[in-house]
């Protein structure tokens, strides 16, 4: 199974770990992301994503299909929430499943960095004593046509 | 011509909307760009965004066509 979605409703791992099922596959790794209570010494109460919605569906895709050809996998599913999310909730999930463990964690690793640096996601986050800002501004998403 | 113009994250906040159709000469997506910021105070310096038009990423120096639809990209923050 190959697939990216994005969500407003909350994300359920069983679920998604069980479309992997596969008899053919020895290993599952999966990474959550969650929404932590603390950036930089601020402490924070809520996350709210605007997702660019088509591209970042189309970029997803890509990823998946990237790491398909680069590890050996036998599936890859990759879940982004949007919307406003209270600590404590997952904001991303991926799984892949292959032969072996290390596929395995190379195929999940790569998805997680190149979904944080490529899609059109953006985070704003809410704290308990400061007004709410735009934050990370990590990815420049270099691999796209430069500036001239 | 008119462009069809889509704002996500701090450049919907700035400019109050999520999108307009903008009115303008023939230009270049950065050429829209600085119309745009003058228009909404845009914070986002040009060196800091990426453009989309018609859900293809391009670059800056794209001519805009007719009924084009462009996105511009603040620094992204996913996961």
């Amino acid at each position: 199974m190959w697939q990216f979605s994005i969500t407003h409703k909350e994300i359920v791992p069983a679920q998604w770990s069980r479309q992997l099922a596969d008899h053919k596959a020895g290993a599952l790794v999966t990474f959550e992301g969650w929404v932590r209570n603390h950036h930089q010494g601020w402490e924070v109460t809520g996350l709210e994503y605007h997702i660019y919605e088509s591209m970042a569906l189309k970029e997803g895709l890509r990823i998946l299909t990237e790491a398909r050809e680069r590890f050996d996998l036998d599936g890859a599913v990759a879940c982004h929430r949007q919307g406003y999310l209270a600590v404590g909730e997952i904001a991303v999930w991926v799984g892949t499943t292959a032969a072996h463990r290390g596929a395995a964690f190379a195929g999940t690793q790569y998805i997680i960095d190149q979904i944080k640096n490529r899609l059109p996601i953006w985070k704003k986050e809410f704290y308990r004593h400061h007004p709410p800002q735009w934050v990370g501004c990590c990815g420049l998403m270099e691999h796209l046509p430069a500036l001239g | 011509m008119k462009i069809r113009v889509k704002y996500f994250a701090l450049l919907a906040e700035q400019a109050r909307c999520t999108e307009q159709w903008v009115q303008t000469d023939p230009c270049s997506c950065a050429d829209l760009y600085r119309q745009l910021q003058q228009e909404h105070q845009f914070s986002l310096p040009l060196s800091q965004l990426r453009v989309v038009v018609n859900e293809e990423f391009a670059v800056m120096e794209r001519q805009l066509q007719e009924n084009d639809e462009v996105v511009f990209i603040p620094p992204v923050s996913g996961g």
